[in-house]
């Protein structure tokens, strides 16, 4: 094994800050198996991307039958970051991506090929381009741990969580740490704007905040919630991204579907002057187009995308190359699309179809023609169609234009679908002795399957009624007396579990009087 | 999920919030970032302090951990500097009333801010971390329809105390602090 051991390393999952040394030992042997290879590399990932490679050549220190090897990361780590400050006057909860990176890294051993030229063991990584993603390589892994953009100096405490816990007032979680050596008594002017900077390694989503406030000649603290996001609201994310080349004098046209609830609002929008940006005001599709009027390399776009979850500072850069009018084309295999046979898809049941384009990547999607609730996205040569149906339909079009490197290569795929109803999963059950209860769940009058009318049958004790609503875990039964009216009782009900009801609903277990109305959600 | 969050704790960002608070009236406060109702993080007690917009000046500086801090300064002394060089020529005949031997040029200006506070001794640590600063910001009001944002400006070079060995426990903290982008100067 060319790579030993790793020695010394951060912590797993461990904060560090940037400015200060970020140390590996490393304990390695040649390909071959002798003490000392010709280099060791050490191959720094950012968020599970591939971002750079450090090399030495030297060994710190020559064991009998290995050799160790010293690296510092700290530089690599300073440039991944930059400062951000909160809107001013900013109402929400910002999440900062510039401020935290999450960082592994790999490292890889050398040796000889029969010519006597340098072997690095396995394969190598490969940095992400203007066209081109970044491709993950072998090598042994390291801890993962969480970057910030800090420095410490002058601290007893020289481990950075231990430093941050000293500033903690109040109540904290044991994963969250505050950003500041701010202290009590802390002044702000009651017209002026100030964001609290906090480091949360928890996998809770954030929702909300609360103010605890005395007023002046009080004793006691009262206390207001914000308004928390609205419940189920999925945050905004990206897929794989990446824009293509463009060409002096030729349309250029990119397009791709934001993931996450909408509505999106995007902001702070930055591109050349001659690119339009359309969307996602009315759907979650961007668009870029336009005719490229000057060639350069690394154009960029960038923005801020946020939705119902709020503001995400997760900032949107990408870059691309435009070509001069009279660029030669390289080589290109024409792109290929296999037959249409996408499969249909009923409703909750999640969609995952992927297919492989053939030719010359990179591939460009537009033109795309879907529902609502499908995203098509492309991830090397492998298209994807994912969602979660949400309406019975029938000859449902998906289309889309797919395009690669050279400009006259270009193929169209169509298709059409249909979404059935969901299936009866019959996920708990109602177990009526009598009496009659209409039941609705979600506006759909229960039961209609198996039996045919509205009612749970009155009279004949030992009904079932199976009810059936997706692929959800637990349902909400709500108790009422008439359609509309405040629930009486209400019980959440797992799925499999049977619910019963005595003999007369009126008296139902809930112990109430006049219960003929139950909706389930 | 995991990374750095702004909670926004300042009276002009709860206010928007919270309209029903009068915040010319809260003696002290904090603020909780909540996950549900589990808390996951507390600021300091703040307090929210009267003086009027034009009369106080905030400075957004970078800490040490990455992030940015604020400090209420009472009204800053603002000085307009500016600097230039001249040469002389000659005049031309016949003479015109409008024409000019010395001629100024490289005019450069700038303002320069010189604000202060007072605060105690437990303070000075931290606020050290606003002269070391490599970025700061004032606040920039919005007008003519534009939100409020902020203007960077650059603390200037200096030497504060910030331990004494006297019996006196109150620091003035003065700092200075000129805008990053000087004044852009039509020449003809």
């Amino acid at each position: 094994m060319p790579i030993v051991s790793i020695q010394q390393q951060p912590p797993q999952l461990s904060i560090k800050a940037a400015y200060r040394p970020i140390y590996f030992l490393v304990r390695a042997t040649r390909t071959d198996g002798a003490a000392t290879p010709p280099v060791v590399f050490c191959d720094v990932y950012v968020n599970d991307v591939f971002y750079r490679t450090l090399a030495k050549t030297h060994p710190t220190n020559l064991n009998g039958g290995d050799s160790d090897w010293a690296f510092d990361i700290q530089d690599i780590c300073q440039e991944l970051l930059s400062k951000a400050i909160g809107i001013n006057a900013g109402a929400n909860v910002e999440k900062i991506a510039s401020l935290y990176k999450e960082i592994t890294c790999k490292f890889r051993s050398s040796g000889y090929d029969i010519n006597g030229f340098l072997l690095p063991e396995g394969t190598a990584p490969v940095q992400a381009t203007g066209t081109q993603t970044a491709a993950a390589g072998d090598g042994t892994s390291s801890n993962k741990f969480f970057l910030l953009n800090a420095t410490l100096q002058h601290a007893s405490r020289q481990d950075l969580a231990e430093h941050l816990a000293l500033f903690r007032k109040r109540t904290w979680d044991p994963a969250a740490w505050p950003l500041t050596h701010r202290t009590d008594k802390y002044k702000i002017g009651v017209n002026k704007s100030d964001h609290f900077p906090f480091f949360y390694a928890g996998d809770s989503e954030i929702t909300n905040f609360r103010v605890q406030y005395r007023l002046q000649g009080g004793t006691s603290f009262g206390a207001l919630d914000s308004a928390p996001p609205p419940a189920g609201c999925v945050p905004v994310s990206l897929p794989a991204i990446t824009f293509p080349a463009g060409k002096v004098g030729v349309p250029y046209s990119y397009s791709f579907d934001l993931q996450g609830d909408s509505p999106f609002v995007l902001s702070n929008l930055i591109k050349p002057s001659w690119m339009v940006v359309t969307g996602p005001s009315t759907g979650r599709q961007i668009s870029f187009s336009g005719t490229p009027d000057v060639s350069g390399n690394n154009r960029f776009v960038s923005f801020n995308i946020s939705n119902c979850a709020g503001v995400d500072n997760s900032l949107l850069y990408k870059t691309f190359n435009v070509l001069p009018a009279d660029a030669q084309q390289p080589a290109c295999a024409p792109v290929g699309i296999p037959a249409a046979n996408l499969p249909d898809g009923a409703i909750n049941s999640p969609y995952n179809v992927t297919f492989d384009l053939t030719g010359d990547a990179p591939f460009v999607l537009s033109n795309i023609v879907k529902p609502g609730w499908m995203a098509i996205s492309i991830s090397g040569s492998t298209v994807s169609f994912t969602g979660n149906p949400t309406a019975a339909a029938s000859n449902v079009s998906v289309s889309f234009t797919v395009k690669n490197c050279s400009d006259s290569n270009s193929a169209n795929f169509s298709d059409s679908i249909n979404v059935a109803a969901a299936a009866d999963h019959n996920p708990f059950v109602i177990n009526n002795s009598g009496g009659s209860i209409q039941i609705t769940s979600n506006g759909i009058v229960y039961p209609s399957a198996p039996t045919t009318n509205n009612f749970i049958a009155g009279t004949s004790a030992g009904t079932t009624i199976f009810i059936s609503y997706g692929e959800k875990a637990t349902y909400l039964m709500e108790f009422r007396s008439s359609i509309g009216s405040a629930p009486l009782y209400s019980i959440t009900v797992a799925v499999g579990q049977e619910v019963f009801l005595s003999s007369n609903p009126d008296n139902a277990e809930t112990g109430i009087d006049h219960i003929n109305y139950i909706t389930i959600t | 999920m995991p990374g750095v969050y702004l909670l926004p704790d300042g009276p002009k960002n709860l206010s928007v919030a919270f309209p029903s608070i009068n915040w010319n009236n809260v003696a002290e406060y904090y603020v909780e970032a909540l996950a549900g109702t589990t808390v996951i993080a507390t600021t300091p007690n703040i307090i929210p302090s009267r003086c009027s917009k034009e009369d106080s000046v905030t400075l957004y500086f970078l800490n040490y951990l990455g992030a940015f801090d604020s400090v209420l300064f009472g009204k800053p002394v603002k000085v307009h500097e500016v600097t230039s060089n001249e040469f002389k020529k000659g005049l031309s005949h016949p003479l015109n009333k409008q024409d000019t031997g010395i001629v100024r040029f490289n005019i450069s200006a700038n303002d320069t801010y010189e604000a202060r506070v007072s605060v105690g001794e437990e303070k000075m640590e931290w606020l050290k971390e606003c002269l070391d600063s490599p970025v700061a910001f004032i606040d920039l009001d919005g007008f003519e329809g534009q939100a409020d944002d902020y203007l960077p400006v650059v603390v200037n070079n200096g030497k504060t105390i910030i331990l004494k060995n006297e019996r006196d426990f109150s620091y003035d903290f003065v700092v200075q602090f000129k805008l990053s982008n000087e004044y852009i100067l039509i020449r003809n």
